[in-house]
């Protein structure tokens, strides 16, 4: 995962920022949810749901009742500026999300793009289709159901002023209530829920009742509807599109374009590559650089069978000149390339570099005469090697040609 | 217990009152077999998360990652959620009906048979005896207990709706009615199994067949077990402890007719991209996606039905933990249809995300919902109040973080390890090694373990909580009620909705929702059984010899496909790492299946031939020796315990009868047969020097057949 945040050799900017993102958003959540609001949730509490059961003594005088409900004066527009600042934050904690997770998605989409299985871009564009609505109507409904609260708080508001008579309220420096129009909000959310105020719900109550639990007659939610209508409708047309259509590919014919394309860009690749390396071409490497990276290959790979000096185990002895296929570097680049199957050598070409594969059969030929302790008895064919030997500017390729 | 009396009434001359009680021991019963299971399974499930961290948990074959993951999930779902939701409907059903239970014998019955069916899981899975398939891994015996104590709880359950005095049945029981009927037929068809021994099995079903009816099962188990008599239990508890009207009737209506009939028909996608026929594949995935406004409904209704009680959710736990199960339900049932969707499905399978998922679903909605109706009911029915809100109030803050702390690192984990898998060098080779791909997810494992720790510290603190209730309180066993009895007329009222007709006839529509449940399954596993055509035959692939299916045999007691998949899905990063794609005619003689859910280790679907005979050896001797990051545990009982052989003949004999083609005269010369394989076996080690005399007879030997045996037909020339 700290690959990520490091992608390559730098910092993945998109990849921190978007985790920050993440957790400031989570963190800002969690705070608006339980922390700020609480007052909120207290005055919702103390409103009454019914006419009747606001008690006379609170009605009388009126300004206690409305002190009490929250509402003075000054309140009130304080109040209003209060619902706008906040509708703001929505707006601004709504656009960080999606920045956030759209940033996340790019972050994940370079991860995996090298690959060419990033999720986007394997996706057909029915699926494609189908996500971009998933996220809107996720985004809808979250939004949906922070305005409900505030819509709620705005009607109890106005059936409360509605009570006084403007004389009254007048006297008391109370706005009158004015029938404000329904924002476009409140309207779109009255066509996509069709949800009936908790105030009238008695109007929809039905005759059931089991054990105490009543039941509403709410309609379905028409967003909700939609969605399954949706799905419904995806749902033949994606099986015509997969199977019927002449676009649609069957699973196996998803991997042949897959591979053919895997191909294609390996070969592309392998074109800019002057100096690649297969068996025709390998040379010994003589540089310590390459000698230890050799190295490291060998004791994670190599060592489990050939023993951690090469001295032999499952597999036959590396440090004594004979040889089962063959002792030249071609050889032996060859053998790790593409195994023995039949010996239990697993070829290593999809597992190893080329490159990879030169600087460990560059290693194993200095193990040649290293004489380790415990070694396995010799196997296959003697093998001499060919002079002259590789120009020995390196010591320990030196030392390794007195001793022999 | 029951007296009549006669009242008058003004309306209606007459009306017999019946007095009656509700039946609150046998409740009492299964809420203490809830709180108590819940702490044994979320502690087994801790312990398979340090298992991850630290092979060196594996103390012994018992407690083996292998055995003892089905153990958790065992005991999570069906011991923790199984008591669940029998304590949830014996309480909720009386008051519902207005009646006691049907029988209170057949209740004891019910509650002594489950809490025995539980033990005989937690002893049989540690010993090894499985069928491996996931969520069904018991053996036949205990598959037969379940359903005499499935059928019991039917009885009783029919029985107490048939004598009740509430004319409606409310949407609750509707839930419950479709999770019995459901429940019998997934058990019954997923265990279709012929024995060979009192503990031990053969499925009828081999390969894709039997891989299609498991996750017709699997995938059904977490929707008929885990999903709706949980929404059943919402229906009543949350109406009730917020004391608010259910939000809308004619939702509840849709939604659950639009569940049942949906769910079944998703369980292909736990196989997208697998041997399993594209065609089913493609109906999975739709069907996944179809079910999301159906799941979604019975979270509206939920949330919805708090409207106008927000301010109480703040402060009273019992509606936060609902709150948040009913959210954590709709979070986990909008991700499951975008993870059927087959492009994200290529991401998210085999890895932890998936493991993320269901712990959304089982530590969110099933964990919080019980916590939730645990800590309304105990007081209620022990007539006193809670102990401490406060510690309820800290165990919701646990719980909730211990759920968060679990999922998002495995949502993480497996997105990270995914991507490590696909990823390919610019020269065509794969980039990573699989235990590199591991080592980059273990700092994940270790967030999982802890938020798993603080879950489990969390259902600690809830039974301090109860017990230190149920003290200060006093049962009341049975609890006195009356009502009317139910007048003869069914005729309804004008002007009623349509559905109301139904819901006055529980048989009715008890096959109604059977007749829902039933198509899906039909149309996609009837064609898989009956056309050949679904599963194209490979002229190369034979059955396995007699020490290689011993060697089966192993591999399943161990467990391994809990963590080795045997199902190479047809993309370049699975080929070049694994081999060529699986087909379906290469499984042809599994059985069961192997195809494994879940990549904690590598596919070993064509691993045969590709390490000696030796390296396997000294592997299950000692995983770390050779790669010192893996976190596989040692099988080191494996080299030095002798093969049992007593039951090969009837193993053979058993297969044959299953459609098997051995010859005729196998079964009496398997032992011949075994003889010269295990000889062959132990000849190669013993020249890559492994010593021990009696080598021929190991376990080892058997299971080194089969695993070089794996993958290798369909590259091998027909014998002749």
């Amino acid at each position: 995962m700290a690959k990520y945040l490091l992608a390559g050799e730098s910092i993945n900017w998109l990849a921190l920022f978007s985790l920050l993102t993440f957790v400031i958003i989570f963190v800002m959540a969690l705070v608006l949810a339980f922390g700020r609001n609480r007052r909120r949730f207290d005055r919702i509490a103390n409103l009454p749901l019914e006419d009747g059961s606001i008690a006379s003594d609170q009605m009388n005088p009126p300004h206690i009742a409305a002190k009490d409900a929250g509402f003075s004066a000054n309140g009130t527009t304080a109040n209003r500026g209060g619902l706008n600042l906040r509708k703001y934050k929505m707006t601004i904690l709504f656009l960080l999300t999606t920045a956030s997770l759209s940033a996340q998605a790019e972050a994940a989409a370079e991860a995996t793009s090298v690959a060419k299985m990033g999720l986007w871009e394997s996706m057909n564009t029915p699926e494609k289709l189908l996500v971009v609505f998933c996220i809107l109507m996720i985004a809808g409904a979250i939004y949906s159901l922070i305005h409900l609260n505030s819509s709620l708080m705005h009607i109890q508001k106005m059936r409360l002023l509605e009570k006084y008579a403007p004389e009254q309220l007048e006297a008391l420096n109370i706005e009158a209530p004015v029938i404000q129009q329904e924002s476009y909000w409140q309207r779109f959310y009255q066509r996509w829920t069709k949800s009936v105020p908790v105030e009238q719900e008695a109007d929809i109550m039905l005759d059931h009742n089991y054990d105490g639990i009543r039941e509403l007659d709410n309609s379905l939610p028409p967003w909700w509807l939609a969605t399954f209508y949706a799905a419904v409708i995806f749902a033949p047309i994606y099986i015509w599109f997969v199977h019927f259509s002449p676009y649609g590919q069957s699973n196996a014919e998803q991997y042949l374009a897959e591979m053919a394309q895997a191909e294609e860009d390996v070969a592309a690749y392998l074109a800019t590559q002057a100096n690649a390396v297969d068996e025709t071409n390998v040379v010994a490497l003589i540089q310590a650089e390459a000698l230890e990276s050799g190295h490291s290959v060998f004791t994670t790979k190599c060592a489990l069978c050939h023993g951690q000096l090469g001295e032999g185990g499952i597999g036959p002895n590396l440090t004594d000149d004979y040889w089962v296929h063959g002792g030249s570097i071609s050889d032996i680049f060859s053998t790790i390339k593409y195994g023995v199957i039949e010996k239990g050598m697993q070829p290593w070409k999809k597992e190893l570099r080329p490159l990879q594969i030169q600087e460990v059969a560059s290693y194993i030929l200095t193990l040649r005469g290293t004489d380790p302790p415990n070694q396995k008895d010799a196997e296959g064919e003697l093998y001499v090697p060919e002079l002259p030997e590789p120009a020995a500017n390196d010591s320990l390729q030196t030392e390794e040609s007195l001793s022999r | 217990m029951m007296t009549t009396t006669t009242t008058s009434d003004p309306l209606e001359k007459e009306v017999d009152i019946e007095q009656f009680s509700y039946d609150n021991k046998i409740v009492r019963n299964f809420a203490f077999a809830t709180a108590f299971w819940g702490l044994i399974g979320t502690s087994v499930g801790l312990l398979a998360a340090l298992q991850l961290l630290f092979p060196s948990l594996n103390f012994t074959a018992e407690t083996t990652f292998g055995r003892i993951r089905p153990l958790h999930t065992n005991a999570a779902i069906f011991a923790f959620v199984g008591n669940g939701i029998f304590m949830g409907v014996y309480y909720s059903l009386q008051r519902l009906l207005k009646a006691r239970m049907f029988s209170d014998r057949l209740s004891k019955m019910h509650f002594w048979g489950w809490q025995l069916i539980i033990l005989a899981a937690a002893l049989t899975i540690p010993l090894g005896i499985s069928t491996s398939k996931e969520y069904a891994e018991l053996e036949w015996p205990i598959d037969l207990s379940i359903a005499v104590v499935w059928i019991i709880f039917g009885i009783n359950m029919f029985g107490t709706i048939l004598k009740r005095r509430e004319r409606h049945l409310y949407v609750a029981i509707w839930f419950y009615i479709a999770t019995w009927v459901t429940v019998t037929v997934l058990h019954v068809g997923n265990s279709l199994e012929l024995p060979y021994s009192f503990w031990h099995s053969y499925p009828v079903f081999a390969g894709v067949q039997d891989a299609l009816v498991q996750w017709w099962y699997g995938h059904n188990a977490v929707a008929f077990f885990l999903t709706t008599p949980y929404l059943g239990l919402m229906y009543y508890y949350l109406p009730k402890a917020a004391n608010r009207p259910v939000y809308s009737y004619r939702l509840s209506i849709i939604h659950f007719w639009a569940l049942i009939f949906i769910y079944i028909w998703a369980g292909p996608h736990h196989l997208l991209y697998t041997s399993l026929p594209d065609w089913a594949q493609s109906l999975g995935m739709v069907f996944s996606l179809m079910l999301i406004a159906p799941s979604w409904g019975g979270m509206l209704n939920g949330l919805l039905t708090l409207r106008g009680a927000w301010d109480r959710v703040r402060e009273d736990p019992v509606l936060k933990m609902m709150v948040v199960a009913v959210t954590a339900y709709g979070m986990a049932t909008l991700e499951g249809p975008l993870l059927s969707i087959k492009s994200v499905n290529a991401i998210s399978h085999y890895t932890d995300w998936t493991v993320g998922h269901v712990h959304i679903g089982t530590l969110g909605w099933n964990g919080m919902l019980t916590f939730g109706i645990l800590y309304w009911l105990i007081p209620k029915i022990f007539q006193t109040k809670l102990y401490s809100r406060k510690l309820a109030n800290t165990h919701f803050w646990i719980a909730t973080l211990g759920m968060l702390f679990y999922a998002i690192p495995l949502y993480w984990a497996g997105w990270t390890q995914s991507s490590m898998w696909k990823q390919f060098t610019p020269d065509g080779v794969l980039q990573y090694s699989f235990l590199e791909t591991l080592d980059a997810i273990i700092p994940m494992y270790a967030l999982r373990a802890f938020g798993g720790a603080i879950y489990v510290a969390g259902v600690v603190l809830m039974i301090y909580n109860l017990i230190k209730t149920v003290k200060g309180g006093q049962l009341l066993e049975n609890e006195f009620a009356e009502a009317a009895p139910l007048r003869a007329s069914k005729a309804g009222h004008k002007g009623e909705h349509w559905h109301r007709w139904i819901e006055r006839r529980p048989v009715q529509l008890m096959i109604g929702a059977t007749i829902a449940v039933l198509i899906g399954g039909m149309v996609e596993i009837f064609p898989m059984l009956m056309v050949d055509e679904n599963v194209p035959k490979i002229e190369n692939v034979q059955p396995y010899t007699a020490l290689e299916i011993e060697g089966r045999d192993i591999y399943i007691r161990e467990g391994c496909n809990a963590c080795h998949s045997q199902m190479i899905r047809p993309f370049r990063s699975e080929t070049e790492r694994y081999g060529e794609y699986s087909k379906s005619g290469e499984f042809i003689y599994d059985r069961p299946h192997l195809w494994g859910s879940k990549r904690t280790g590598p596919d070993l679907h064509r691993i045969g031939g590709k390490y000696p005979d030796s390296w396997h050896y000294n592997h299950m001797y000692d995983p770390q020796a050779m790669n010192e990051t893996s976190i596989m545990p040692d099988y080191d009982w494996l080299l030095v315990r002798e093969l049992n052989r007593d039951y090969t003949p009837a193993k053979i004999r058993t297969l044959m009868s299953l459609g098997t083609p051995y010859a005729d005269d196998y079964p009496e010369h398997v032992h011949e047969d075994m003889d010269r394989q295990a000889a062959e076996i132990a000849a190669r080690l013993r020249t890559d020097g492994i010593e021990d005399d009696e080598l021929e007879s190991r376990e080892i030997i058997a299971l080194i057949a089969y695993l070089q045996r794996l993958g290798t037909d369909i590259s091998r020339q027909p014998e002749q």
